[in-house]
């Protein structure tokens, strides 16, 4: 009987420590653990992360993960409802399958989040599920927005040239003459990012929509075959690859910077995580002092239009440490830390810091920051299908950069595939 | 006559065998050379057979700031613990059907059972597992490994044990049976000592399976808690950055072990290889 006795207070004392253990406790936990993309994105993360530990105790895990692996442990960890995370760091185009999947908490109703007026609105728009404006998925219509994401590393895709050989290209058709007149041998005129599927679309889409082309219009149709699509395909895989340098089609970010760092490159789209790793990185770089950063240059469209690639912080549903995981995110984001943060190497979001002269000077392309991120950077389509769409739309433009496939072939045959693809998800 | 043929294949075959060795040296080499390059020296433009200036802080950097000791140190233990239920379980397995009187047909359906293993797909098996090891609380735990990693050994456990058992003569056990020793006896003073150097070789051929298997550590682990070595060096590949270096260090670290236990333990290996696993007695 005593034994029994032993065993349901046993028993009742688990069942208390379970209940102790819900999602969203305001308990104070001894240890918060993030997943986090490895590479330059999370560096100042982990520089100030033992600042935290030492104001209030809590220890911050940081758990790195490559990108694509990344992504595939978060849908995993979700799928189980594991509550391994506290914090996930997840890039922009994964926002809405999380969303969708509603893996995340909502940080607005759930722990207050308002909207700061140093931080853009384009910023806090890309964490936000259903998206605000553009095209919603079928699913999403009709459901309340809501905060699921904050931004913790403020990229949006810019131009570099070399500014010692030349001047600033307004127009996609000066970055095509300058890239032309300033060939030679060992040198090439614009070093295209080509290696299929995330890649290459990335190195793409900022061109197509200056071009006035886009993968889709607002009611979800396939536009990606469309003539002035066909146009953009046309002046990446021909009239940039004459200029550009051998085997485009295998050449990643790594390679690139590689490139225009030994001084082998003139101009190509960058992130600003390759500028702080390698191109201003005076360890390794030949080419500081003599690179120019700039928003994206204008197409026949008229408008230059960057590319959003935020990296935010959110917490998923199944953390037992949702309140402590907001206080972090909201100690990271404040400007106090943020100052720390880029001193760390850290990309913000702040207009305050982007625009503030000293830090101006140490980081020479805040300024062309600051400015993509006024002019309303395009995301990429705010579907949970976008990484199938993708992958389509980068294998295809890899084969017509790498010459198996003609433009109209290649645009089509993606085109059709997508089109597949919408239909079944119910697009 | 006969003396200045063999000097004329001496002659042929030596630079044949040169050249197969620098194949197959080469990629090590660079490896090692690689791995003692400078971050700048990667970046320059020309490459450079040698480096430049050797310094050892990639492996600083892989091991101590990138904090990959731990899962080097997870590594360690769940082979080890790989090996020992692995040739625990085979044991097992093994010792009835080669030295009871075990009738044929079970015998050949055991190892029937066990080929079939060996012919599993590991990504067939990945996502039930997964959802097994949830369901019991194993996820980001070394055990969860261990288990998987003894699964898919076992085969080649058996088989190995099997052809290294039988080839202990039968009539040396039963000496021992009828001087009064027990079974037990007989079998952890007669039979282990004399099947130890199989044991060794199926000890260090599931050792090194294990300590390159990614697949499950990847699926089934998500912390420091329970990642292995391989995890880790994969994440050297960032975004936009390879870090060659550090990824060479950490290659040439994870080389290192199970060359070491090959080398020490080669002729049981060899053996093992040749005679344990294909012969059928």
């Amino acid at each position: 009987m005593r034994r029994i006795k032993w065993a349901a207070l046993v028993i009742a004392a688990l069942l208390i420590g379970a209940c102790q253990q819900a999602p969203g406790s305001g308990q104070k936990p001894a240890k918060l653990t993030i997943a986090a993309v490895q590479g330059n994105e999370d560096a100042a993360l982990k520089a100030v992360a033992p600042l935290y530990e030492q104001k209030t105790g809590i220890k911050i895990e940081i758990v790195e993960f490559p990108y694509d692996q990344l992504y595939e442990k978060l849908v995993t960890t979700f799928k189980a409802n594991s509550a391994t995370y506290d914090l996930v760091m997840m890039d922009d185009p994964w926002m809405p399958k999380f969303g969708t999947d509603e893996s995340l908490q909502p940080l607005d109703s759930s722990y207050g989040f308002k909207r700061d007026s140093d931080i853009p609105d384009v910023v806090y728009d890309v964490g936000t599920w259903p998206p605000p404006r553009g095209a919603v998925p079928p699913a999403a219509k009709g459901k309340a927005a809501h905060l699921i994401g904050i931004t913790i590393v403020g990229n949006v895709e810019m131009f570099m040239y070399r500014s010692d050989k030349g001047a600033a290209p307004k127009t996609w058709d000066e970055v095509k003459a300058n890239a032309d007149k300033n060939k030679a041998a060992n040198f090439y005129g614009y070093l295209v990012r080509g290696k299929a599927t995330n890649p290459v679309v990335a190195d793409f889409l900022p061109i197509l929509w200056s071009f006035g082309g886009d993968v889709f219009d607002q009611n979800w149709n396939v536009t990606i075959d469309n003539a002035a699509s066909l146009k953009a395909v046309k002046f990446l895989v021909q009239d940039l690859k004459a200029a550009a340098q051998p085997g485009p089609e295998s050449t990643d970010a790594a390679d690139r910077d590689r490139l225009m760092a030994i001084g082998q490159g003139y101009q190509s789209t960058v992130w600003p995580g390759e500028i702080t790793s390698v191109i201003q990185n005076a360890s390794v770089s030949q080419v500081v002092g003599k690179v120019a950063y700039i928003p994206m240059p204008a197409g026949p469209s008229g408008k230059g239009v960057g590319m959003m690639g935020n990296w935010l912080l959110g917490v998923p549903k199944a953390s037992p440490n949702g309140q402590a995981a907001a206080d972090f995110i909201t100690w990271l984001t404040s400007t106090e830390t943020q100052k720390t943060y880029v001193d760390n190497g850290g990309i913000p979001a702040r207009k305050s810091l982007l625009n503030d002269s000293a830090l101006n000077q140490k980081n020479p392309y805040f300024s062309a920051l600051a400015k993509s991120l006024d002019a309303v950077p395009n995301w990429r389509p705010r579907t949970d299908q976008w990484n199938a769409v993708e992958t389509i739309l980068g294998t295809n433009l890899n084969a017509a950069l790498a010459g198996t496939a003609t433009p109209e072939a290649a645009v089509q045959k993606a085109a059709d595939a997508i089109r597949t693809l919408m239909k079944g998800a119910g697009y | 006559m006969r003396r200045r043929g063999r000097r004329w294949r001496a002659v042929l075959i030596t630079p044949v065998l040169a050249v197969i060795v620098v194949l197959y040296a080469f990629p090590i080499y660079w490896l090692i050379a690689t791995s003692l390059k400078s971050r700048s020296q990667l970046f320059q433009a020309t490459l450079s057979l040698f480096p430049e200036a050797p310094t050892l802080q990639p492996y600083a950097d892989v091991l101590i700031d990138r904090g990959m000791w731990i899962l080097l140190r997870n590594s360690i233990v769940v082979c080890g613990a790989t090996v020992v239920l692995a040739l625990t379980v085979g044991l097992l397995i093994t010792y009835p059907i080669t030295r009871l009187d075990v009738s044929p047909r079970v015998r050949a359906g055991v190892l029937n059972w066990a080929l079939s293993l060996r012919f599993l797909p590991p990504i067939a098996v990945v996502v039930p597992y997964f959802a097994v090891v949830r369901t019991v609380g194993l996820y980001d735990q070394p055990l969860a490994l261990i288990f998987i990693y003894s699964l898919f050994n076992l085969p080649f456990t058996i088989w190995m044990l099997k052809g290294f058992l039988t080839e202990i003569p039968r009539e040396i056990e039963e000496a021992a049976l009828a001087d009064g020793a027990s079974r037990w006896t007989a079998f952890r003073h007669i039979l282990l000592p004399l099947a130890t150097p199989g044991l060794l070789a199926a000890g260090v051929i599931v050792f090194s399976f294990s300590w390159s298997e990614f697949l499950f550590a990847l699926i089934l682990t998500s912390t420091p808690n329970a990642q292995t070595f391989p995890v880790g060096v994969q994440g050297l590949v960032t975004q936009f950055e390879i870090i060659w270096n550090d990824m060479a260090a950490a290659g040439t670290i994870a080389m290192l072990l199970p060359l070491v236990l090959m080398v020490l333990a080669r002729r049981h290996v060899v053996a093992g290889l040749t005679f344990g696993v294909v012969r059928e007695k």
